[in-house]
């Protein structure tokens, strides 16, 4: 697998989830959502509109966010779009959360991720999953 | 594409051609194009060229363009440049291409149908133009779907065609209405609902059990009568007056115009209620040291599962498995566990009775379902499935309500696919599933290959037969397996004990067990190795590999352990529950210990 498809894949898994990690605290809209992705991440999931928008729209069909559009005021500009979570996508956040936690601890066992201060005993990895 | 403020509806009508003709003008272009007029042009061309390319309808082009607008607007005030702000946007065209499949995804059914109507009747206008009349006549001269055979009459009418003498069905129904049910809050319904051949007979358990026997004497009466009959002779429930009791009539709808889709099936759950009560009896008959009843109890229950298979429908074969499969259970336990109830002409007698291969049951059920699905698909389907979209929607709705809302999502792309491609697709997987079922048991090592959502090609919901009708034929297989295997345990567990009554001891060897009605030692359903013998302790333990294909020398799988036929429902898998543990191994001898209600 060549660096791009891995980064292409990874984007693909973590994305969603970082979209909607962003969006179980408060609503908010894309440019707002690109901005965080890239301040909170380090630029790791750092993403362009062509991959962003796509994927609000995506999430959306899926019935894990919403979308209200909110006129502008008085002063006058444009309206704007923004997302929040559904409880179907809080559930999912929930589950995709809790896979990244194991997904993260299995590589910690295999020292592949280092581990947190205070935690520096490995997991074991049996042949039913992952001892942490 | 959703918006939920309270201004949205407001906002879409803005965007409509209405408001087109309030200005005077017959094309919205503009409104498109007005929310990125402001941005500089390359961000402009950027944000257009991408709106465009999303080839949506125009309130929805209208909408994505305001908030890619917004967003370039946005980085403009952070003090980005247009340069900048082009480089991050990325791949436009793919950008495209997933917006617009996703808001094509939010598309109500009634807009996407009206779109299939649009585009079929559009064609359809270009045929007469053009002189070819091919798609005008296969829409305008399509008739509604009808199905030319009445298969629910020709399954009634063979059934009142048998002499009365050899009808099972008439004295079931009888039975059925006869059964006393104890009421729900009562501290027998537990048992009489799951009763379990594992139970031990402690003095509370048995007392219940008799009680519930005696109650249900006059049923049981007629059940072991109709037993005795060759043949079930059922009829599908055309008119109410196909039932004795009136009052029953109440739970169950007549089906409509022989439709085999319609036909509920109302005596399958009572025939399952009786195989219990006929277990039960078998059980108190053992305890009480009357194998020969014991013996005749089971053979009863045999019966009644071979006339559960007799109706048009592989849910009848599932629920004549599942009688049976409660047949050999109790069979195998009560030899086991009461021993002294039976005759060595009585243990020879549950070997002569479950030496036949159920095998053939599934494969018969499977080609029951092939009429059914044929004939459901002519009576929904019009071979270019325009007409019936409604009611085929209805269809999708009660075959599977846990879908909801996203049925007409099912149904456009069932109707997009066709009825003969629907046919063929399901048809095929039939063939498949036959083909499996009467295999060898270890020559099929996985029958992953009938789920249809790894093969069907294309979407998998364009062949909605295929996946609504067809989602447990892995299941179903596997079961039939499992059963041809129970059948084993039983006659391994009658050659146990007649070996032990001549020479003192269990055997421990498959050779010792061939005189005492074992002459071909039985092979593993999963390997296809003879079954093994571990005799580390005093009583051996005879067994196979299980799913895991691992030997564990005997060790029972958690999942086998915790099953009992009672939990045994058509939904789930016999195979499933009594050996998919992700480990131990399949063990026919001894049975599950016994243990208190």
């Amino acid at each position: 697998m060549n660096p791009a498809k891995l980064e292409r894949e990874l984007m693909r898994g973590a994305g969603p989830t970082a979209v909607l990690n962003l969006l179980s605290n408060k609503e908010m809209y894309g440019y707002e959502l690109v901005v965080a992705l890239a301040e909170r991440t380090e630029g790791v999931l750092a993403m362009g509109q062509s991959t962003l928008y796509p994927m609000l729209y995506n999430l959306e069909a899926k019935g894990l966010i919403r979308a209200r559009w909110e006129e502008p005021g008085d002063g006058g500009g444009r309206a704007r779009k923004y997302y929040s979570l559904t409880k179907q996508g809080r559930e999912r956040l929930t589950t995709d959360t809790d896979q990244w936690n194991r997904l993260v601890t299995a590589l910690r066992g295999l020292g592949i991720v280092d581990s947190p201060p205070g935690h520096a005993k490995p997991a074991q990895i049996t042949e039913t999953g992952v001892l942490a | 594409m959703s918006g939920h403020s309270s201004n949205d509806f407001i906002r879409k009508l803005g965007t409509t051609p209405m408001r087109d003709v309030v200005r005077g003008r017959l094309s919205s272009r503009l409104d498109v194009r007005k929310p990125t007029q402001d941005l500089p042009q390359g961000l402009r061309e950027l944000a257009d060229a991408t709106v465009r390319a999303t080839r949506l309808k125009r309130v929805e082009r209208a909408q994505v363009a305001t908030e890619l607008a917004d967003h370039f607007e946005q980085g403009l005030a952070d003090g980005k440049d247009p340069t900048e702000l082009i480089a991050a946007f990325g791949d436009g065209p793919a950008a495209a291409k997933l917006i617009r499949r996703a808001v094509v995804r939010q598309r109500p059914l009634t807009v996407r149908a009206l779109g299939w109507l649009a585009w079929g009747t559009g064609l359809a206008s270009a045929g007469v133009v053009l002189g070819t009349g091919s798609l005008v006549t296969s829409i305008a001269l399509a008739k509604p779907p009808a199905n030319p055979t009445n298969y629910v009459a020709q399954h009634n009418a063979a059934s009142l065609a048998l002499p009365a003498s050899d009808r099972a069905w008439d004295l079931y129904i009888e039975a059925f209405d006869a059964l006393e049910v104890p009421d729900r809050g009562d501290d027998d319904y537990r048992m009489y609902r799951d009763y379990d051949p594992g139970i031990t007979n402690d003095e509370a358990s048995l007392a219940v059990m008799r009680r519930i026997i005696q109650q249900n004497d006059e049923a049981l009466a007629l059940i072991t009568n109709g037993a005795s009959r060759t043949h079930f002779g059922s009829l599908l429930m055309t008119a109410p007056s196909d039932w004795a009791d009136a009052n029953s009539l109440g739970r169950w709808q007549p089906a409509r115009d022989g439709a085999l889709f319609e036909i509920l099936l109302p005596h399958l759950s009572p025939m399952r209620r009786s195989a219990r009560l006929l277990a039960t009896r078998a059980h108190i008959s053992a305890i009480d040291g009357d194998g020969a009843s014991a013996l005749q109890d089971i053979q009863s229950l045999e019966r009644l599962g071979l006339h559960a298979r007799e109706n048009a429908f592989l849910i009848g074969s599932l629920v004549s498995l599942a009688i049976q499969s409660l047949g050999t259970q109790t069979a195998s336990s009560l030899i086991y566990h009461h021993p002294e109830a039976f005759s060595a002409s009585d243990l020879a007698g549950f070997q002569a009775l479950f030496r036949t291969d159920p095998r053939a049951i599934v494969a018969d059920g499977l080609e029951q379902d092939r009429i059914a699905g044929i004939d459901t698909a002519n009576r929904y389907y019009s071979a270019n499935g325009m007409f019936l979209l409604p009611e085929f929607q209805k269809l999708l709705n009660d075959m599977r309500p846990d879908i909801g809302s996203v049925v007409s999502a099912y149904a456009t792309a069932a109707i997009d696919a066709g009825r003969d491609a629907n046919l063929e697709a399901y048809e095929r997987w039939i063939d498949r599933a036959r083909s499996l079922a009467l295999r060898a048991p270890w020559d099929v090592p996985s029958l992953d290959e009938l789920d249809p959502e790894q093969h069907a090609s294309g979407p998998g919901w364009r062949f909605v037969f295929l996946n609504t009708f067809a989602p447990s034929f892995d299941r179903t297989v596997g079961t039939g397996f499992r059963a041809w295997q129970q059948r084993e345990e039983v006659r391994i567990a009658a050659a146990m004990e007649l070996f032990s009554r001549a020479e003192g001891r269990w055997a421990n060897r498959p050779d010792e067990l061939a005189p005492f009605g074992i002459p071909n030692w039985p092979r593993d359903m999963h390997t296809g190795d003879p079954l093994r013998f571990n005799t580390d302790s005093e009583t051996p333990v005879i067994y196979g590999l299980g799913w895991n294909r691992t030997d564990e020398g005997g060790k029972r799988s958690e999942a086998s352990a915790a099953w009992r036929p009672a939990d045994w429902e058509p939904s789930e898998s016999v195979l499933d529950a009594a050996t998919r543990g992700p480990r131990g191994d399949h063990v026919l001898w001894p049975p599950q210990p016994e243990h208190s209600n």
